[in-house]
């Protein structure tokens, strides 16, 4: 045994003990084994994924892993999650900091998040507890939103028996004052008219926002993602707070009225002036309503309505809003050519808001269609909803199910490609209508096609 | 009755030999410049074989989960889902099989050869334990060896696995490097690797019981060869299911 | 015990008694192997000479009966004792038994580096004189697989020497090897012998290697002594199996 030989077997065994350690010290370095940490714990009504070692996050930076998993003594609890921290991160674990179980992509594994907290709340202690935020709880928090949406409806009706009550007794004792009655009567009317929109247009943002939760809380789309984007957050939460000063707002409206008739005999211009103000509070809560309603078409737009365009890159439907949609039908590039096709003859409205195709719809849309075939297939098609019946939300509702119920016909019967068949859901107006009053009720096929082609009009490319 | 006698007294016998190995391994004196010579043979030697066939297999392994992942679009998984299978499984057996190839066959023949020879009994005659000296030490030198080897296999897997990535997305190594290890966890690295010691032993032992018992002369040896390398690889896989289960049980987190 | 006993001792079998299985080998053999004489084992081949031999060196346990090596009973020794007691003994086996892994000047030196604290320069000056003193001196760093029958065999005999063994026991010398070899080899022995001093226990069924060796001759038959003497009282032995055996030149 040379010694040459005897310094092999110490390089090997040596060398394969240092390899073993390198091993070793990667895994101990991902479980930040080797640097200073803290300890928080967060309930959770629901740990799927979750064991020992489960990496935990802060703000998507690697910070820790869960050190015990305590399990509730009885049904109904909650499962108290402790994990390590890095002691470096600890500055941004504030005592407002949320943790959430997420998921890492479709077939990732388990992760704890925690949100960073606000500069205003103190650092948590070693220890400390963290709200522990799951799916089901995003969508509680939406529920409860939802209950304020209803307590907003309930508190219209009552303005509304109020007001009719008042009304009708004002009609039988005053009669001295008939003409003043009548005007007064007619704004009040438009009031309590324009007031019924509103609720009618509270409850579709609330079925909208459900809608939301509950496909987000069944994993669709980017399942979690919801609860990180801290605008969709805001966006939800502050929903309900825009709901609730609106409520303010009308019950004022509401005492201003029951002065009016308590205080009728006054002088003729304050009681004009006190319904004007009650007409405006009336409209401000209208458009308040109508920015609801325009960010619940938001949210369903950017996370839960991504498809057809999205990945082809012509143009993306998803992301854009009504505007830059109304831009690209102006821009040279493409000559859109429109059908417009009335939604009385297409459309059947079931009791529960769906939509399907009428008896004739199908010739009417073959009919559409024998035009635009002629064109090349690879043209993209936008079916543009329209609807006019109803508030905001109804209306965009109304609009989208509508043009996804041509589109979804257009793709099964004509084989047309789904990811170059696309809808866009406008709402009432429609500038270049054949109704020529700037509105439409149906939907408009428009085909994006080669100025040059059509300039040639139809060629041996066509497809009957 | 015979029929089933002789069997099972040749298997007690065997477990008996296994036995007494383990507790000479414990016992004064340690023929400590044998066992080194035997590490020099086993372990040393077989480092390219470990290291070239650890880098072909992390390149196989690499072009399979691809396939699999792509499908799912979880491609940034391959590099640890490559680590997981070749340190949890793919690295200990390989390695153990290969070993059991290489150092079985030569332990078998090799004994056999002494046997036959009087080598066995000249160590003897010259007041030597043939036992300590030949069978505990080449014992030794396989248990220490195996997971030095799998070892390398490991991390000769990665390289060969990251070589395979690299041609197709050009992924840097310490990128590549990183996130295998992102998943694996000590429970999937170190019993792996530990178990290795047992794989050591049997192929050691086996191969030994059949070298020293080797009988009728010169195809007698390579009959033992051939019996040790069969021998020990039936032993090995059947004993990684035991092992798989029970470091499972000692375990549980490398379960998932 | 250091290097070995230099001085011969004698070695003395009491009513040895050894089967396998169905196979009585030895038959309640008592025998006197006087010290610093040579005793050759004559015998058919299978008759239990070389079970004899590997009786002497304890590598082989009797059934019954005691063998003394000396004044020690070496059938009552624990391997520790025994491995002691093994020291005073050579052995040379019948293909010599070269460790095929080490050279031949590692063989020789492997008894003394076991088993005496000699300094590494020493150990080199004695495998040169072992090796020397059986002609092998340049062979010293070669594989053993390098080497001829007849130089295995001197180089096995060198390492059975390596501790100046009181004993030396030799299976088969003649066998594998051409009768000049064979002479040859005979030869060493009878010189170790006598410049050793040693008891020289030689199993063989080479009748003209027995001759040239032997002071005293033992001829087995059936695991038993069938008769002891010189080789000219061997010829004139009562018994026909013997006298036919000692007529036959080449052996059986």
């Amino acid at each position: 045994m040379g010694s040459p030989r005897l310094a092999l077997v110490g390089a090997f065994v040596g060398g394969g003990l240092l390899l073993f350690a390198v091993g070793l010290f990667m895994i101990g370095d991902r479980r930040q084994l080797f640097t200073e940490h803290f300890e928080v714990v967060a309930d959770f009504g629901n740990v799927t994924g979750v064991q020992v070692g489960t990496d935990v996050r802060l703000s998507g930076l690697p910070a820790g892993e869960v050190t015990d998993i305590v399990i509730p003594p009885a049904p109904g609890g909650r499962f108290q999650v402790r994990m390590r921290v890095r002691e470096d991160l600890h500055s941004l674990v504030r005592t407002d900091s949320v943790a959430a179980v997420l998921t890492d992509g479709l077939l990732g594994s388990a992760f704890i998040q925690i949100r960073a907290g606000t500069q205003s709340a103190p650092e948590v202690a070693d220890g400390g507890q963290l709200a522990g935020a799951d799916a089901v709880q995003v969508a509680d928090l939406i529920e409860e939103g939802r209950e304020t949406f209803r307590l907003v409806a309930d508190e219209f009706v009552g303005l509304r028996e109020q007001m009719t009550e008042t009304f009708s007794g004002l009609g039988e004792t005053v009669e001295t004052t008939t003409l003043m009655i009548n005007d007064v009567g007619n704004d009040v009317r438009q009031v309590t008219t324009v007031s019924a929109l509103f609720m009618d247009a509270a409850r579709d943002v609330m079925e909208d926002t459900h809608d939301i939760v509950q496909r987000v809380s069944a994993g669709e789309g980017t399942a979690g993602k919801f609860l990180t984007d801290d605008a969709l957050y805001t966006h939800v939460t502050g929903m309900a707070g825009e709901v609730e000063a609106t409520l303010r707002a009308v019950r004022g409206s509401a005492e201003d009225f029951e002065q009016i008739v308590g205080g009728l005999r006054g002088p003729e211009s304050a009681a004009q002036r006190l319904l004007v103000d009650a007409g405006d509070v009336v409209t401000h809560a209208r458009d308040a309503m109508s920015d609801l309603a325009e960010n619940t078409e938001a949210m369903k737009r950017n996370w839960l309505l991504r498809g057809f365009f999205s990945e082809r890159g012509f143009y993306n439907l998803d992301e854009m809003t009504v505007e830059e949609y109304r831009e690209l039908l102006r821009d040279d590039r493409y000559t859109p050519l429109r059908i417009w096709l009335r939604a009385d003859v297409l459309f059947e409205t079931g009791e529960d808001g769906s939509v399907t195709l009428a008896d004739g719809a199908e010739d009417r849309i073959e009919e559409a269609m024998s035009e635009l075939l002629q064109y090349p297939r690879s043209s993209p098609l936008v079916v543009e909803g329209y609807a006019t019946a109803g508030g905001l939300g109804r209306q965009y509702r109304a609009a989208d199910a509508r043009a996804a119920a041509v589109q979804d016909h257009l793709v099964r019967t004509f084989r047309r490609a789904a990811e170059l068949t696309g809808t866009m859901p406008i709402g009432p107006e429609a500038d270049d209508s054949p109704s020529g009053d700037g509105r439409w009720d149906g939907v408009a096929l428009t085909l994006f096609a080669d100025p040059e082609l059509i300039g040639r009009g139809p060629d041996a490319e066509a497809v009957p | 009755m015979d029929l089933l006698i002789a069997p099972l007294s040749r298997a007690g016998h065997a477990v008996a030999f296994a036995g007494r190995a383990i507790l000479e391994m414990f016992r004064p004196p340690f023929e400590l410049k044998e066992t080194a010579r035997q590490l020099y043979e086993v372990g040393w030697r077989s480092l390219p074989l470990i290291a070239v066939s650890g880098f072909a297999v992390g390149i196989v392994l690499s072009m399979h989960t691809r396939s699999s992942l792509e499908r799912f679009g979880a491609e940034a998984l391959i590099p640890a889902a490559l680590m997981l299978a070749l340190v949890r499984e793919t690295g200990p057996l390989i390695v153990g099989l290969l070993v059991a190839g290489r150092v079985g066959a030569g332990f078998g023949a090799e004994l056999g050869a002494m046997k036959v020879t009087e080598q066995i009994d000249a160590l003897e005659a010259v007041a030597v334990d043939s036992f300590k000296f030949l069978v505990v030490t080449r014992t030794v030198a396989c248990m220490l060896a195996m997971p030095v080897l799998t070892t390398v296999a490991n991390f000769t897997g990665i390289v060969g696995g990251w070589a395979a990535e690299t041609a197709i997305s050009g992924m840097s190594f310490e990128a590549y490097f990183r996130s295998a290890f992102s998943v694996v966890g000590f429970a999937d690295y170190i019993p792996g690797t530990i178990k290795t010691i047992v794989f050591g032993f049997i192929i050691a032992i086996t191969a030994s019981y059949l070298g020293v018992h080797t009988r009728g002369g010169t195809q007698g040896v390579g009959y033992s060869a051939t019996r040790s390398v069969v021998a020990a690889s039936i032993l090995l896989i059947t004993a990684n299911v035991v092992l798989v289960r029970l470091i499972f049980f000692l375990f549980p987190e490398s379960a998932g | 015990m250091s290097a070995g006993a230099n001085g011969a001792a004698g070695v003395r079998l009491e009513h040895v008694s050894k089967a396998f299985g169905t196979l009585r080998v030895l038959d309640d053999v008592s025998l006197e192997l006087p010290a610093g004489e040579a005793t050759v084992v004559l015998g058919r081949s299978g008759t239990g000479k070389s079970v004899l031999l590997k009786h002497i060196v304890g590598l082989l346990h009797p059934d019954a009966g005691r063998v003394f090596l000396g004044d020690q009973d070496i059938t009552s020794l624990d391997p520790a004792a025994l491995a002691i007691a093994r020291r005073q003994i050579g052995f040379l086996f019948q293909n010599a038994a070269l460790f095929d892994s080490i050279t031949v000047g590692e063989n020789v030196a492997f008894p003394m580096r076991r088993h005496t604290r000699l300094p590494e320069t020493e150990i080199r000056a004695r495998v040169h004189e072992k090796l020397a003193a059986v002609g092998l001196e340049q062979a010293v760093a070669r594989m053993p697989a390098a080497l001829s029958g007849g130089m295995r065999k001197r180089a096995g005999l060198a390492r059975a020497m390596a501790l100046d063994p009181a004993v030396l026991l030799v299976d088969e010398p003649s066998a594998g090897l051409d009768p000049i070899t064979s002479e040859e080899i005979d030869d060493l022995l009878v010189r170790v012998k006598r410049d050793q001093g040693a008891t020289l226990v030689v199993v063989t069924h080479n009748i003209p290697s027995a001759r040239r060796i032997g002071d005293n001759l033992l001829f087995l038959h059936e695991g038993r002594v069938l008769a002891r003497g010189t080789a000219a009282e061997l010829e004139r032995s009562e018994h026909e199996l013997v006298r036919q055996f000692m007529q036959s030149e080449a052996g059986g």
